[in-house]
């Protein structure tokens, strides 16, 4: 009876450091931006990397810049229009849309122009410039560049789902349309398939 | 034996200890009953700061989200509701697999040790609300990623769950369609209010819930205009509807959708279904079963001038949560029986050598057989739907929601509602009775 007991206290220690041991807190490991990590199989910092990648490659080695530049003699200004995010997942649609503005700012082949949304803040700013700021460093009105192109696209997917496993497509299109003669100068495209594999068991 | 040692009467006082024991465990759904008075009062804010002060923890954490979720959409935190979803959604993809520790536990405890992932329904209902929020804030392309999880979730579940009728939620469908014909895709929407439909007639066979009216519409408005005229010849003479109005003079104007939230989903009892003496030991089953709650009005209108529009029932959660149950009821059922054994058969084992640790063990057995009574209350028990179409403008809607002597139990006014042309405004409104505490 006694050892039985002790049989029993020995198994509850040990199930006890077990679980201490289990609880480790939080861990922080610090990586490199480009490093891949998949999680949940979700579209994340990887994807939109991918994507922005191709995109600025090809929308940069396309003849539309280079046309666009001979005849005009100045780089092309382009705004941000609508990226619709038309897949079954809510991905931030900004990040890889900033990602292009700034690699194609850089390259100094494309300038951009402030988009519908961020234009509001700087309308708003130089009308209190108007009202407050010195003669000498007041910006007018009426100065704004119009842009000659605007960029739109959608993210697309397609999944197929079994259980626990899905096959995830994702098609991400972007569009230069000519804000002249609503002409499709450039299209872009990068698509994505990812197989995941859910247990179904845990611990 | 354990209790075959002691007199008759120190058995029987045992007994009765057992008993009174068993009925002081306080099961989840018992201790709902201060935030559904919150609720009935019209008070989402402190029902949220009386769930705050004790949160469902460890494997009830779902609960937490689901009804955090909820008291902040009551609230018109439609972007903070929505947050606590997706971290429902993410707990729920965590933890669907078996888990070998939480089976094992449940075995020997009772099934209330297992994570709560909620059932079917209660899964697709999460990104139903979650659209309905976005639909709220006017943000229609995030509500149609809900449409696609719907969608995708609704795929999944029939891959996994034998019974397609506990799955197949024809509203959730339906409301991915209203969503894709508001976005200008009459393609996808078509599909999605076909699937309805079919959704809709395979319930009708269990359920009290008709095809919607307002679904008949839209299959003939859609079909025409897509011109497929077998189909929409097919559809006129299935519903007997000749008159209807057609997709170029709806464009023209804007239209008001109205998503009611009718009372409160039926709660989980426990009923202790066999208390047993086995060879002086005491064992007993208990199983969950729904105690439906009184849902407030039979029917509601909204209206505007000398328009008005009443609404159709489109999902009978009630009935939903009922049937669902009582298809996994001979599992949990079994479950129970093979753990009363299994718990009686270790008691007995221990008796025999020490009685005293024996009747501890008997006595925490006896506690701790409780049956899993958690589910989603802050759903409501019925949803219900209108659609009126409105020229583009800033409106008034009176909403009265009326009981079954058509006396006015409830009204409420949504002001400066903007209607614009060619699109769908989204209102929502959730009305709990009195009567709801006092359930059938």
């Amino acid at each position: 009876m006694h050892s039985t007991y002790k049989k029993v206290l020995l198994i509850f220690i040990s199930l006890s450091i077990l679980t201490l041991a289990a609880c480790g807190g939080t861990k922080v490991s610090r990586k490199e931006v480009d490093e891949t990590i998949d999680l949940s199989g979700a579209w994340n910092d990887t994807d939109s990397r991918l994507v922005s990648r191709a995109m600025i490659d090809d929308m940069l080695d396309q003849r539309w810049l280079r046309k666009h530049t001979q005849k005009h003699r100045k780089p092309p200004t382009v705004i941000v229009g609508r990226v619709r995010n038309l897949s079954h997942e809510h991905i931030n649609v900004r990040t890889f849309v900033s990602d292009i503005e700034r690699a194609m700012i850089n390259s100094g082949e494309v300038e951009f122009v402030a988009s519908s949304e961020e234009r509001g803040d700087i309308r708003d700013e130089r009308k209190d410039q108007d009202l407050h700021a010195s003669e000498k460093t007041r910006k007018a009105m009426g100065q704004e560049v119009g842009a000659d192109f605007m960029l739109k696209g959608t993210i697309n997917t397609i999944i197929d789902a079994k259980k626990r496993t899905q096959v995830r497509y994702y098609q991400v299109d972007l569009t230069l349309i000519s804000l002249t003669n609503n002409r499709k100068v450039w299209a872009g495209q990068k698509k994505i398939k990812k197989l995941v594999e859910g247990s179904n068991l845990r611990y | 034996m354990l209790f075959q040692n002691y007199p008759v009467v120190t058995r029987r006082l045992c007994l009765a200890v057992l008993c009174s024991i068993g009925g002081g465990c306080a099961t989840y759904s018992e201790s709902f009953r201060p935030l559904e008075k919150e609720i009935i009062a019209q008070r989402p804010e402190k029902a949220l700061k009386i769930l705050e002060k004790s949160p469902p923890s460890g494997n009830d954490r779902l609960l937490y989200f689901l009804d955090k979720a909820m008291f902040l959409r009551m609230m018109g935190k439609h972007s903070e509701s929505n947050q606590v979803l997706q971290s429902a959604k993410k707990y729920i993809e965590k933890f669907s697999p078996t888990s070998i520790t939480e089976e094992t536990a449940s075995f020997f405890v009772n099934d209330s040790t297992k994570a709560f992932i909620g059932a079917p329904f209660e899964q697709v209902l999460v990104n139903f609300y979650s659209a309905l929020n976005y639909l709220d804030m006017g943000e229609i392309d995030s509500a149609r990623v809900e449409a696609q999880q719907v969608d995708i979730r609704l795929k999944t579940l029939a891959s996994n769950e034998k019974n397609p009728i506990l799955i197949a939620n024809p509203y959730a469908r339906y409301l991915t369609g209203i969503i894709y014909e508001d976005l200008g895709e009459w393609s996808n929407a078509l599909i999605a209010y076909r699937k309805a439909y079919q959704a809709y007639k395979a319930h009708q066979k269990r359920y009290a819930v008709r095809v919607p009216r307002y679904l008949k519409y839209d299959l003939i408005r859609l079909t025409d205009y897509e011109g497929l005229r077998d189909e929409r010849d097919k559809y006129i003479k299935e519903f007997k509807i000749n008159k209807w109005d057609k997709q170029s003079s709806l464009k023209k104007n804007g239209e008001v959708v109205f998503v009611m939230n009718n009372g409160l989903a039926p709660i989980k009892r426990q009923r202790t279904v066999a208390h047993a003496a086995i060879k002086g030991q005491v064992a007993r089953i208990s199983l969950p079963y729904y105690q439906k709650r009184r849902n407030g009005f039979s029917n509601a209108r909204i209206s505007v001038g000398n328009q008005t529009a009443t609404t159709v029932e489109v999902n009978d959660i009630n009935s939903i949560a009922e049937k669902t149950l009582a298809h996994f009821l001979p599992g949990i059922t079994a479950r129970s029986i093979a753990r009363a054994i299994a718990k009686h058969n270790v008691a007995r084992a221990v008796g025999d050598r020490d009685s005293l640790a024996g009747l501890a063990m008997m006595v925490t057995n006896y506690a701790t057989e409780v049956a899993d009574t958690r589910s989603w209350l802050t759903l409501p028990g019925e949803i219900h739907m209108a659609r009126m179409p409105l020229k583009a403008g800033k409106y008034t809607i009176d909403l009265q929601l009326r009981g079954a002597g058509n006396n006015v139990l409830h009204t409420y006014q949504f002001r400066d509602v903007k209607v614009k042309r060619g699109a769908k405004t989204y209102l929502t409104y959730h009305w709990v009775s009195p009567r709801a505490l006092r359930s059938k």
